[in-house]
Formats: C-alpha cells, sequence, structure tokens
C-alpha cells in the first residue's frame, strides 16, 4: 500500500483476467498469442455506486496507522478531488508475471531450518571500495610533435610507461594512396592502416590518412597504440574454440590448434598473430579478402570469443579445463 | 520420432534466440519434451512448461484426445552478458540421412575429434542422442555406455 494507490483504490480495483480466453478461438498460424493482455482503448465505464467512493470506519482506522493525520487529511481532500467517473475509466493494470513459475514454497524469506541464515557479527564495519583518484592528464597539442611527445602524450593517455610503448611491435599493413573528387579537381591522399601488439596479449589497430606518406602512417601508428585493448588467449598461445565471424563480404573461421601448430594464416593474419602473442591458429578467409577488411574482421573475430567462464555463468554448470588440471597447469 | 518437426524446433530456437524474447512454445511431443528437460537441465533455458497457445498452464491440465493437437511446451529462454545462452543449434541427423553412432564413435566426438562424418564437440557444446533407454546428451550417453541416433547438436 502507498499513496499512489490508496486503500479504496485496491479495495475497487476489478481483478483483471491474466490469460485471453482460448475457447473458442482457433490458431491458424504457429505464432502464438501475447501472453500479455492487449489494453483497450476506451474501456466501457463501470457504473457508480454511492459506496464504492467512501471509506469504511476499518478503512480509516488502517488508513491511521499508515499515514500520519495531516498526510491523511491531505489524502482525503486529493481523493475528494478527483473525479470519480475519470478513476473508473482508467486503463487496466498488468498484473503478473504469467511465465511466473508457482512454487510451493515461499522462497523469497530464509527458513530457519533449511537455509543457511547469515551469522550476525556485531562491530564489523561495511566493505568498503577505495575509490581510485581520477587523474586528468594534461594534454597540450602541438603541431610540431617529435618523436619523444608522441609517446608522452600516449603514456598519459593509456597509462602505459614510455618505455613499455617504445617497445611495442607496430607493422604497416596497408597503404595506398585515395582520391576525393571535388569541383576542384581531385585531391589524392594515402591512407595507412597499422597494427601494434606488445606480443602479450595487446592488439590495436588504427588507420591514418594524409596528403604526405610519412604523416598517414605516422598517425596510423600512433592510433594502432592508442586503440590497443587486450585480447583472450587460450594458454597465451591460441584462441578459445573456433570462431566464425562475417563482416561486410569478409567470411572468416578461426580453429584454435593444439601446441606446436604454428601460425598457418595468410600473411595479415600472420603479423597480426606476432604482435599479439599467438603462436598456434589456422585461419581460413573465404569470400571477400580486401587486407583491410580481413585486419578489421580478424580484430572483430578476436574480441567475440566465447570464454569458457562465460558459458559456464549462463549455464549455471562447472566447466573445468581438463587439460590444465592433468598436467598441472605446467602446459 | 519426427526429425522434421525437431528441425523446426531448432530453427525456432534459434530465431527466438536472436530476436531475443523472454519465452516461447514449441508443439508438445514426447521428443520435444525430454529434448527440453534435456535442454534445461544442461543449462540452456531456464524453465520447461506445459501449456496451450494463450500460455503456460496456471493449474494442471491433462493432455486428452480432445486437446492434443493444440498441447504446447512452453520454454522460458535464458540470455547472459547481453547474449544468448543458447545461440546455435542444428540437426545432425536429417530425415533424408540419420545417423547412428556407437559408444567408441561417440567418445571420439566427445573429445572434440570427427567420427561419422560429424564434428567433433567444440568447448561447451552439447551434442544430443536419442538411444533406447532415452534421450541424452552425449557425455552422459557414454556414461551409460549406449549408443544412439545422433539428433542436434546445441550450442
Amino acid at each position: 500500500m502507498s499513496a499512489a494507490r490508496p486503500l479504496s483504490r485496491l479495495l475497487a480495483s476489478t481483478p483483471t483476467a491474466s490469460f485471453r480466453p482460448s475457447a473458442g478461438l482457433r490458431a491458424f498460424s504457429t505464432t502464438p498469442l501475447s501472453l500479455y493482455p492487449r489494453r483497450q482503448k476506451h474501456p466501457a465505464p463501470v457504473p457508480l455506486t454511492p459506496q464504492s467512493a467512501a471509506y469504511t470506519p476499518q478503512e480509516i482506522e488502517e488508513l491511521q496507522s499508515h499515514f500520519s493525520p495531516e498526510q491523511l487529511s491531505a489524502l482525503l481532500a486529493g481523493e475528494n478531488a478527483i473525479d470519480r467517473a475519470d478513476f473508473e475509466r482508467r486503463m487496466g493494470r498488468r498484473r503478473g508475471d504469467p511465465m511466473m513459475l508457482h512454487y510451493l514454497d515461499d522462497l523469497t524469506s530464509l527458513d530457519p531450518v533449511l537455509d543457511f541464515l547469515p551469522k550476525p557479527k556485531p562491530g564489523e564495519p561495511m566493505p568498503r571500495q577505495v575509490i581510485p583518484e581520477i587523474k586528468d592528464p594534461v594534454l597540450k597539442p602541438t603541431d610540431d610533435d617529435v618523436e619523444g611527445d608522441v609517446f608522452k602524450k600516449l603514456s598519459a593517455r593509456t597509462g602505459m610507461p614510455v618505455g613499455e610503448l617504445r617497445n611495442l611491435r607496430t607493422r604497416l599493413m596497408v597503404s595506398h594512396s585515395v582520391t576525393n573528387q571535388t569541383r576542384m579537381g581531385k585531391i589524392r591522399k594515402i591512407y595507412a592502416l597499422a597494427v601494434a601488439g606488445n606480443g602479450n596479449g595487446l592488439l590495436g589497430i588504427g588507420e591514418g590518412k594524409s596528403v604526405e606518406s610519412e604523416d598517414a602512417i605516422r598517425q596510423a601508428t600512433y592510433m594502432a597504440m592508442r586503440n590497443m585493448e587486450p585480447i583472450p588467449r587460450y594458454e597465451g598461445r591460441t584462441i578459445y574454440g573456433d570462431v566464425k565471424v562475417k563482416q561486410g563480404a569478409v567470411e572468416m573461421k578461426l580453429f584454435t590448434r593444439p601446441p606446436g601448430f604454428g601460425v598457418r594464416c595468410s600473411a595479415h593474419i600472420f603479423e597480426m598473430c606476432r604482435c599479439l602473442g599467438i603462436h598456434d591458429l589456422s585461419a581460413r578467409v573465404t569470400r571477400s579478402r580486401n587486407p583491410m577488411n580481413v585486419i578489421k574482421t580478424f580484430m572483430k573475430a578476436l574480441k567475440s570469443q566465447k570464454l569458457p567462464e562465460t558459458i559456464a555463468r549462463g549455464r549455471g554448470k562447472k566447466m573445468i579445463d581438463v587439460r590444465r588440471v592433468y598436467y598441472g597447469g605446467t602446459v | 520420432m519426427s526429425l522434421v518437426l525437431l528441425s523446426h524446433v531448432c530453427s525456432h530456437l534459434q530465431n527466438v534466440s536472436k530476436a531475443r524474447l523472454s519465452a516461447t512454445s514449441i508443439p508438445l511431443t514426447k521428443l520435444h519434451l525430454a529434448l527440453s528437460l534435456q535442454l534445461q537441465s544442461n543449462g540452456f533455458i531456464a524453465s520447461v512448461t506445459r501449456g496451450s497457445p494463450a500460455g503456460p498452464d496456471r493449474e494442471y491440465t491433462p493432455t486428452t484426445q480432445a486437446n492434443v493437437a493444440t498441447r504446447r511446451l512452453w520454454l522460458a529462454m535464458k540470455y547472459y552478458d547481453n547474449e544468448p545462452v543458447l545461440s546455435e543449434m542444428s540437426m545432425v541427423s536429417r530425415p533424408k540421412q540419420r545417423v547412428w553412432v556407437g559408444v567408441e564413435e561417440l567418445q571420439r566426438l566427445a573429445r572434440g575429434e570427427p567420427a561419422a562424418y560429424v564434428d567433433g564437440l567444440r568447448p561447451g557444446e552439447c551434442l544430443f542422442v536419442g538411444t533406447d533407454s532415452g534421450l541424452f546428451e552425449a557425455r552422459e550417453a557414454i556414461e551409460r555406455g549406449v549408443g544412439g541416433q545422433l539428433l542436434c547438436r546445441v550450442r
């Protein structure tokens, strides 16, 4: 019971049917009917009775146990102000969940015999999480960025030390000229796509475009280092299960492989595996083999791996890596 | 044991997962009931309830000759991490080509190796086998030492 739904409304509300009546209806399609009844646009007005709006003395007494005298007088004044006809023509409420299972036990409360009751621990403070401090890096973009400045900016953005950034493996994967046709004529630019990784689970791809080839490559490399993100790897050498991904016209299948198999893939995927630190993998690229799209699709495929923990949590089942258990984590 | 109806159920459940529906209904047959209960015990679906086209039964309704054609099985789908728990479900045996295997071949499949022109099971994948003693998941059938007809694989 709440102020939004006073007692008289609860008492006056008519029970609504949970399901639509099925008698006399013939189903001509396999599509099941909606579980929820459709709201009627104009429900028929319920005939008013003088006692439906009034409170009995017991109801007033019950209301007094919930509200202070000032609140109660305000509520009653509000009730009187509302036109009864409007109230009776209100929309029917959806009640309950038709898919709800009907348990014999009340599972909302802890049973002192069947359940483990939480032990009271007096005097113990609530566990508190340390709120991380926000470090706002002061970034001042300058026109003439030398190499060192680039790494300092990257370090401030990614939180990685400069030394680690310098040791990243970066590769230029795609570079070609592109043209934009304007009314002034064709404007030629160079497009570059680079990948970066630390060889130990981080991989990123970046794109750059500029009139100068060098500038485009530098932009692409910078963006690749900035976009690096952690990729899950099974035993630090291959992927979890087989992955099938389609993006645009590229269709790709990745297969997990045993230790010592090697990376038997096309050149672009091979280079990305080197950057990421994957040692056993085979891949099949069907349909389009456009280098740019293959690289983007491979990244998408790596990110769409379904991890065993996710499967186990989703199914509510315990999953064990037999390999790791058998070899005691030494493989 | 109609494989046509079963393949309809497979594709229907895939479509339901893609549409992110919370519940759906399939025709009530003994095979579908056994498969649904196996799916539930393997954690792919949340609940199995008998019902009618209008919705799941609130009270027990016996199946009679008058209502047997309209009886449905209501399945509650599961989603975790914004992804469906049951995302792929496909037939292994088809009406045109049924596949029966023994225990040895089931063991090879469960180890992830191909057998009887069927691809091995991937991590987290389940294969359901119809045997003389009931419908089981492949690993349970191996435990019981029974082979049978490979019905469908789910992941």
